[in-house]
């Protein structure tokens, strides 16, 4: 009997030899994407996150998307658009020729419907227009244009509509439950509104979800061997990305460890695209509370830390910040000369004059519990303030306690590790970060308030005119910058490691963490290594 | 039996009761807000109240309390706000998965310990026991996510041998769903390459949680088979003539699996609240991975609605363990 089982068992497991991880459906590639995050809710309206916008951006269209490295605006439903000299109304004409996956016309009541719909629902990327637009302020002129109406003039209104995804209203509202928008349909894939380059072809929660191209996209394809669909595989585990790109079970990956992509980087058949990024680390200090509110303690310890130590962290994968803004920023200047540096000297003097010569009070630098480079920041922190008498209590803690905690300035730490993506290149994404607007958001865990800074974000998002925004926007950095209400620390650069068959990646760095554009990936034939 | 079985179930609707209110107080105690984080790091103040009132949470404790307490009666255990999806429909896509992956690891574990440590009791200090005995050490002190890990870069991604994650192939269909464990539901429906594929997908998973199982079972059987070995009763079914096969697995085997049993019940338990890091590795879509993205997420209904059904699953565990004394030893009385 024991004999027979254990026969039985190893047949089974004999049974289907396992390839390559790329599938192969009506001649066409289907490629696996090994990623970390899942996506829960599909709706362009609700929620977006790094692997949430993958997959909207696979589906959907919106009236422009940005594309390249700096970012560019590209037409994309709209073809064209006007903006009134007082920056309040845009009109935007769309392209004739898009449809929605069910065949229906792309026209201008379905922007508006989107537009509305997000607007009144007030969830996902409604942030960045709530109250700069209202829905009484959309108005369809003709089938195929439409025209917003703002509350105000506000110049980086063309920079978020990347982000706000066009849908089909007949789908949405056929599917409509007590007033719910659709919302309770529209969530759960294979169910969905869009016009995109792919559809859904296969949903498993929690194991992958599996999109195929779209082969009436109205837009068409960029390259004839574009590839025939990807699947989004959740490996979670970094040890287990490796190897699956290594064995070809994954085409690309994102999550390897720092050391694995310089590794991954060297093998034959692997290529690792390498950019950086817009997402900044800072160590933000409260400006309202405890020893940090003093600008002098604030200025001794940017000039403590050790920059160059973050290099090492991230292994040389990454780059010094010499700005408040990150460089893909539009109107980003660099204070190289004005940058706080490692100047011991310079420190002292200002611990002197700050009245505390010798240091002799406790700081708390609060960090994510599992990131291992956030403790590492936190040991040269803590190594480099101990050089002015300063001792950095290291407190671990979950994200959802940080955010709590920098919600409000009596309880925001006095010195809290962030990273911060902006949405947009423009640069009120960022300035925005150091208005009080930003109140109870993490990245405003500084708490910093200076009304020239203030009052300048406010006129420059209200100014069309680009040369006399970008003025302000200089006098800003360097404000911000005086003020020192964090350490501005270094951009990381984004890797993932490609199979060499997978061609055609564009890099932009307003694709949030690990974000790609499918729609320009096609197969070279030439690399493909035959399907076992 | 009638009465035992009544207070039995009375107790057990009091456990879960206790618990909920413990769940609750413990969720609601760390200073974070699920409105904030679901909404979105850029949220505004406006967008987070919204949610908030949508969620409730702006209601006093007591009131969010009793409110959930209700909707269990209806069959209601909130809505999720990291998903945005009633809980009951996040546990019915996620718990299946889980319980099928933690009955298939017991069912290794239980008849590998069971039979691996009764052999090394009988064969006491023969290689077979010393061999059993090296394998339950490494067992009981190797972390199932390196066992996993490694089973899957070896025999998964480096030899190919057998899937690396997830329940099925991309191409492979999931059977019709009448239980949603996959293992069954394909053989009900006659379905042999998915039956085939499911199985060889759930092995590694299943070697990996069942290890430290394994272990300690065979550790437990051969203790007690070693223990009831010089009992009177099985010198007596010797003396009587009886084959060593039937003094063993009929007379000595049964005796000495009561304590075994209870241990299988607990490891039931144990499984199902520790599924995590091998669902992580393996990519295993259940409920330990829903559970933890939850707590990370302060996501309260989430993690109330998981903590009770991995609640209700223990304690029944334990209620079948109970009965199943009487009907191993009969001696056993319930009044």
């Amino acid at each position: 009997m024991f004999r027979k089982i254990t026969v039985i068992v190893l047949l089974v497991v004999g049974l289907g030899a396992i390839g390559l991880g790329y599938e192969v459906v009506g001649g066409k590639i289907h490629i696996v994407y090994g990623a970390r995050q899942p996506v829960e809710i599909v709706d362009p309206s609700i929620h977006y996150d790094w692997s949430t916008r993958n997959i909207l951006q696979s589906l959907y269209d919106a009236l422009l998307k940005y594309v390249d490295n700096p970012p560019i605006l590209e037409p994309w439903l709209a073809n064209s658009w006007e903006v009134s000299p007082d920056g309040r109304v845009w009109t935007f004409h769309l392209v004739t020729n898009a449809k929605f996956h069910n065949g229906d016309p792309v026209t201008a009541d379905a922007v508006k419907f989107s537009f509305v719909r997000t607007l009144t629902l007030k969830q996902g990327p409604a942030w960045m227009l709530l109250g700069i637009l209202d829905p009484e302020g959309i108005e369809v002129i003709d089938p195929y244009t439409i025209r917003f109406t703002l509350n105000y003039p506000y110049a980086p209104f063309i920079s978020v509509l990347p982000w706000w995804y066009i849908m089909n209203p007949n789908v949405v509202m056929a599917h409509e439950v007590n007033g719910d928008w659709g919302t309770n349909w529209l969530r759960n894939p294979p169910n969905e509104a869009g016009s995109g380059p792919f559809v859904v072809r296969e949903w498993r929660p929690g194991e992958y979800y599996w999109l195929e191209a779209w082969d009436e996209y109205w837009k068409g394809w960029p390259n004839p061997d574009h590839i025939g669909g990807f699947i989004f595989k959740l490996i979670r585990e970094p040890a287990s990305q490796r190897v699956a790109i290594l064995t070809g079970e994954a085409d690309i990956v994102e999550g390897v460890t720092p050391r694995d992509f310089d590794e991954l980087a060297k093998t034959p058949g692997i290529y690792v695209p390498e950019y950086p990024g817009m997402t900044t680390f800072g160590i933000k200090m409260n400006t309202k509370r405890g020893m940090t509110a003093n600008p002098l303690i604030r200025k001794a310890i940017c000039y403590a830390f050790d920059y160059d130590a973050l290099i090492d962290i991230y292994e040389g994968h990454a780059i010094l910040e010499d700005s408040p803004f990150p460089p893909a920023t539009k109107g980003y200047v660099s204070l190289k000369e004005q940058m706080y540096r490692q100047d011991l000297e310079k420190a002292k003097e200002y611990m002197r004059m700050a009245g505390y010569p010798e240091g002799g009070f406790e700081l708390e630098y609060v960090y994510v519990a599992e990131m291992e480079e956030e403790r590492l920041i936190g040991l040269v922190l803590q190594d480099s303030l101990a050089k002015l008498g300063i001792t950095v209590k290291m407190v671990p803690m979950v994200w959802p306690q940080m955010v709590e905690l920098a919600s409000k300035p009596e309880t925001s730490p006095d010195m809290m590790a962030v990273f911060t993506t902006p949405v947009t290149n423009d640069p009120d994404a960022i300035a925005i970060q150091y208005h009080p607007m930003s109140a109870g958001r993490y990245y405003y865990a500084h708490w910093y308030e200076n009304p020239r800074v203030t009052q300048l974000v406010e006129q420059a998002r209200a100014t069309v005119d680009w040369d006399a925004r970008a003025k302000m926007y200089e006098e800003i950095q360097r404000i911000i910058l005086d003020d020192a209400p964090e350490i501005f620390g270094m951009l990381y650069n984004r890797r993932w490691a490609f199979r060499e068959y997978v061609q055609g990646f564009r890099f932009c760095p307003l694709r949030m963490t690990s974000e790609i554009d499918m729609y320009y990936l096609y197969i070279d034939r030439a690399k493909l290594p035959p399907k076992r | 039996m009638t009465s035992y079985l009544f207070r039995r179930i009375l107790l057990l609707g009091l456990t879960l009761l206790g618990l909920s209110i413990i769940v609750f107080i413990i969720s609601r105690v760390v200073p974070a807000d699920p409105a904030r984080l679901a909404a979105g790091p850029d949220a505004t103040e406006e967008m987070v109240q919204k949610l908030r009132k949508e969620f409730g949470l702006d209601d006093p404790l007591p009131i969010q309390y009793f409110n959930y307490l209700g909707g269990i009666f209806r069959g209601d255990l909130g809505r999720s706000i990291r998903t945005r999806r009633p809980v009951i429909e996040d546990l019915a896509t996620y718990y299946p998965a889980t319980l099928e992956l933690v009955l298939f690891s017991l069912l290794l574990a239980s008849l590998g310990g069971i039979f691996i440590g009764t052999l090394s009791g009988v064969y006491h200090g023969q290689w077979v026991d010393q061999l059993s005995r090296l394998i339950a050490v490494i067992g009981v002190g190797m972390p199932d996510f390196w066992l996993a890990l490694m089973l899957q870069m070896l025999i998964g991604l480096k030899w190919k041998l057998l899937p690396s994650g997830g329940r099925l192939g991309f191409q492979t269909p999931p059977p019709m769903g009448i239980t949603h464990f996959f293992l069954l539901d394909s053989l009900l429906t006659g379905n042999w390459g998915t039956f085939v594929e499911a199985f060889r997908h759930i092995l590694l998973p299943a070697i990996s949680l069942s290890f430290p199982a394994f272990a300690s079972l065979t550790r437990l059987t051969r203790a007690e088979v070693l223990d009831v070995l010089s009992t009177d009763f099985v010198k007596t079914a010797r003396a009587k003539g009886l084959s060593e096969r039937v003094v063993i697995w009929r007379h000595m085997l049964r005796n000495a699996l009561i304590p075994t049993t209870t241990m299988i019940g607990l490891r039931f338990g144990w499984m199902l609240g520790g599924t995590v890091m091998v669902e992580t590795v393996f990519n295993w879509p259940g409920l330990g991975l829903y559970a933890v993205q939850s707590a990370t997420f302060a996501d309260f209904n989430a993690i109330m609605g998981t903590t009770l059904l991995v609640g209700l699953n223990f304690a029944l565990a334990n209620l079948i363990v109970d009965l199943l004394y009487g009907v191993l030893d009969p001696r056993i009385r319930y009044d």
